[in-house]
């Protein structure tokens, strides 16, 4: 293993959303270098994945937009939450974090199984 | 729900707007900027930084699948697709209006006349279970299916054992008093289980009661839904009100529903209990009706036919003087319905179908034709990176779009040829077939008209491209010149011709036949001369003229009349017009021929004496009749008399029987 991972398909937009709501409203560069830090650099994010998957959030109503200036005064489009984007993050987190759950109880190593009721020899 | 928002905005996307782009460069750009002032701090030299910050966002590879997302690209490019087809179309419009008049003239065809395939052969028939319903009469040599007597559907109906019910009806005519003066009706006289055995219940009133078709019961009547809006303005009270037919007070006890019909009769506006007082229902050799029932659960028509055969058989040991030579029969209903206009139907079906077929073979040509001179651009297009797909669909746009105007255009006119069609049949023959007008658009016609024009698309979109791409792309670029034509266009393309012209001989083979026997049949020597003759039907019924003097001396007094008006040469009358057959027939016996034990079965019609002079028959030999055989002639119904004046036809042997006597 080792290297950097490419971003699992589905994750992206939870990770857009889970930034949104962590940092606030955000331009498209700051979602990416937040998304890229917090995996402590070992995902590597794909651009051409990144926007669309922004304009596909946005018009799913899960996130709005706005014009404003960047912190070199620039005209940035700055990306926040809705409320169904808040609902949805709420649900998707769920679902991962079950589906996590039990992936580890299957994947955990040296956990005795069960023994087999008739036990053998 | 979040999906359709989604789609939606992406539909909205489909009009590109100059501010979306503009809005796009703007993030990219400023992405890449703030990209490259990051790897700046990290010490790298301006040029170097922004390379790598290029390469890692990607630039116009993300623009483009930005773009994507924003609208439908499958669509859009479905969209470009077709306003290039319609350019396309509208730059050559000979071609297209040549291709769509063809398509139209196919599709309409086909379409209409299906429509009546349709409504004929393909709808069950509207009564309850259609399918267990025959229609069960005798049979003779003579005639093939025939009618049958009162007397013996009484012993069919008690011993037959594969009949759930078995009810009998027979044609019947009223003479109706309107505000508007004496009409004649047509009617049927049914038992009173006949309503039952169609499992057809009235709209208002009742249906006849078991008992009501006896002699001495009260006569009743069932109107028709026409005749109940036509003569007593579609009023609910007629229901137990009394109405007078040909001088008999009826009953009216009930309305039959508006969409009822009984193509197996014909017209008929009334249908009234059978009252069998008459002459002909007393005598087991008179045969006036015909029989329907519904099969037992689980009986076969098959099975039907052997057990009716068997009474049938039964009955001519038990009356050998009447029932001599009578088996029976029993068909499905629809059967009795559709047979006569079964082969019709399906040579107009094959022929429209045949139609279509050249007309599709037609505008397939034209497409080959100019695929072969579009060589060259979808050579360019091809190397320009068009991928092959694309062109492919190309093809089919341009080719749905000609099915697609074609179709609408055709089904569009069927309605209109279907009216025309049915304009063409004379009234009287459409009124015994009313399944004909309930042909319509139906969804078995829709889906027909669906695969006939899907199948057309599939022609019009392979024949073309499978050449394009027979030809090859590299090919048509290098040849230069267009419509140079290759040897795999001219063969496929002469191999059309051939097909084409194969099915025009067919169908003017078949045309140019069928217009020959109606020439012919317009031409049959009827044996007199059938110009300036004029029909009058008169109906007198028993109740005002009873007895043979009365109806005798009406004649005269008809005869009498009409010879005074102006114009007219000569008057006969007859109870059948000629060259018209309504199954009358008698037995007859030579005087001084020993009777062999076999029936002489021949067509009969009683006439008037001037009836031949009138009609200019030719007559072989000896004489017509005088008005000295008139009383003779008219001896009552006494079936034992000789006929000594009776006209033989046909064969010089006859004539020498008739010698004989």
């Amino acid at each position: 293993m080792g290297g950097k991972t490419d971003v699992w398909q589905g994750t992206l937009a939870l990770m857009v959303l889970k930034t949104l709501q962590t940092l606030g409203a955000q331009h498209g560069y700051g979602i990416a270098r937040r998304i890229e830090q917090t995996s402590g650099d070992l995902l590597t994010l794909n651009y051409g994945t990144l926007y669309p998957a922004l304009l596909r959030l946005e018009q799913e109503g899960c996130i709005a937009s706005e014009w404003g200036l960047s912190e070199n005064n620039r005209r940035a489009k700055f990306y926040k939450l809705t409320r169904a984007g808040h609902r949805q993050l709420a649900k998707e987190t769920g679902n991962w974090l079950q589906a996590n759950a039990i992936l580890a109880r299957f994947l955990t190593p040296d956990e005795p199984a069960a023994a087999p009721a008739g036990g053998a020899q | 729900m979040r999906k359709l928002r989604a789609l939606l905005l992406r539909l909205r996307g489909l009009a590109p707007t100059a501010q979306a782009e503009h809005d796009l460069q703007d993030e990219i750009g400023l992405h890449i900027d703030l990209e490259t002032e990051a790897n700046e701090h990290a010490g790298i030299p301006h040029k170097e930084a922004r390379r790598q910050a290029m390469l890692k966002v990607g630039g116009e590879q993300v623009m483009q699948a930005v773009r994507d997302r924003r609208s439908l690209p499958a669509l859009e490019s479905l969209l470009q697709d077709t306003r290039f087809a319609l350019r396309q179309l509208r730059t050559h419009p000979t071609f297209t209006a040549t291709a769509i008049t063809m398509m139209v003239l196919g599709i309409a065809a086909s379409v209409s006349i299906f429509a009546f395939v349709d409504a004929t052969l393909l709808r069950p028939l509207p009564y309850r279970e259609p399918r267990r319903l025959v229609a069960t009469t005798e049979l003779v040599d003579k005639l093939g299916p025939a009618n049958l007597s009162y007397q013996d559907y009484l012993d069919w109906r008690r011993s037959n054992r594969v009949y759930q019910s078995f009810a009998a009806w027979g044609g019947e005519g009223f003479l109706l008093a309107t505000p508007g003066g004496t009409e004649p009706v047509t009617a049927t006289k049914v038992t009173a289980n006949f309503f039952g055995t169609l499992g057809v219940p009235p709209l208002l009133g009742r249906d006849f009661r078991p008992g009501e078709d006896l002699a001495g019961a009260p006569r009743t009547v069932i109107l028709t839904y026409p005749a109940w809006q036509q003569y007593f303005g579609g009023r609910a009270d007629v229901i137990d009100s009394s109405v007078r037919l040909s001088g008999e007070a009826f009953t009216i006890i009930g309305v039959l529903p508006q969409n009822f019909e009984f193509a197996a009769r014909g017209p008929s506006a009334l249908f009234v209990a059978m009252h069998p007082t008459g002459e002909c229902e007393l005598r087991r050799s008179c045969h006036n009706l015909i029989g329907l029932a519904r099969l037992k659960d689980g009986i076969t028509v098959a099975q039907a036919d052997g057990d009716v055969k068997r009474v049938a058989r039964e009955l001519q040991q038990q009356y050998p003087g009447s029932n001599r030579g009578q088996d029976g029969i029993a068909l499905p209903l629809y059967e009795q319905v559709v047979h006569n206009i079964r082969p019709i139907l399906l040579t107009f079906l094959a022929g429209s179908g045949l139609l279509l077929l050249i007309a599709c073979i037609n505008v397939a040509s034209l497409l080959l034709a100019r695929a072969d001179s579009r060589r060259r651009e979808f050579a360019l297009r091809g190397a320009l990176g068009a991928p092959s797909g694309r062109i492919f669909r190309q093809f089919a746009t341009e080719s749905l779009l000609l099915v697609l105007i074609g179709t609408l255009l055709g089904v569009a006119s069927a309605a209109t040829v279907m009216r025309l069609l049915l304009s063409l049949i004379p009234a009287k023959m459409l009124a015994s077939m009313p399944y004909l007008k309930t042909a319509h658009l139906t969804g078995r016609v829709l889906t027909f008209t669906v695969a006939i024009s899907v199948a057309a698309w599939l022609l019009f979109t392979l024949i073309p491209a499978l050449h394009v791409s027979f030809t090859g792309l590299r090919a048509g670029l290098m040849e230069g010149t267009s419509g140079g034509g290759s040897l795999g266009w001219r063969r496929l393309g002469s191999n059309l011709v051939v097909l084409e012209l194969a099915t025009a001989v067919v169908l003017l083979a078949g045309a140019g036949l069928l217009g020959r026997s109606l020439f012919q049949l317009l031409r049959v020597h009827v044996g007199f001369d059938p110009s300036h003759l004029a029909t009058i039907f008169v109906e007198a019924p028993e109740t005002s003229y009873p007895g043979d003097e009365k109806q005798l001396a009406l004649q005269k007094q008809v005869e009498a009349r009409f010879r005074t008006l102006p114009g007219v040469q000569a008057v006969g009358i007859a109870n059948l017009l000629p060259v018209s057959f309504n199954g009358n027939t008698g037995w007859i016996r030579f005087v001084g021929r020993p009777y062999d034990g076999h029936h002489i079965e021949v067509n009969e019609r009683t006439v008037s004496p001037q009836y031949f002079e009138t009609l200019r028959a030719t007559l072989l030999h000896g004489r017509w009749f005088t008005e000295a055989d008139a009383p003779q002639r008219r001896s009552g119904h006494d079936h034992q008399s000789n006929l000594r004046q009776t006209v033989f036809s046909r064969r010089g042997s006859d004539w020498e029987a008739v010698r004989e006597q």
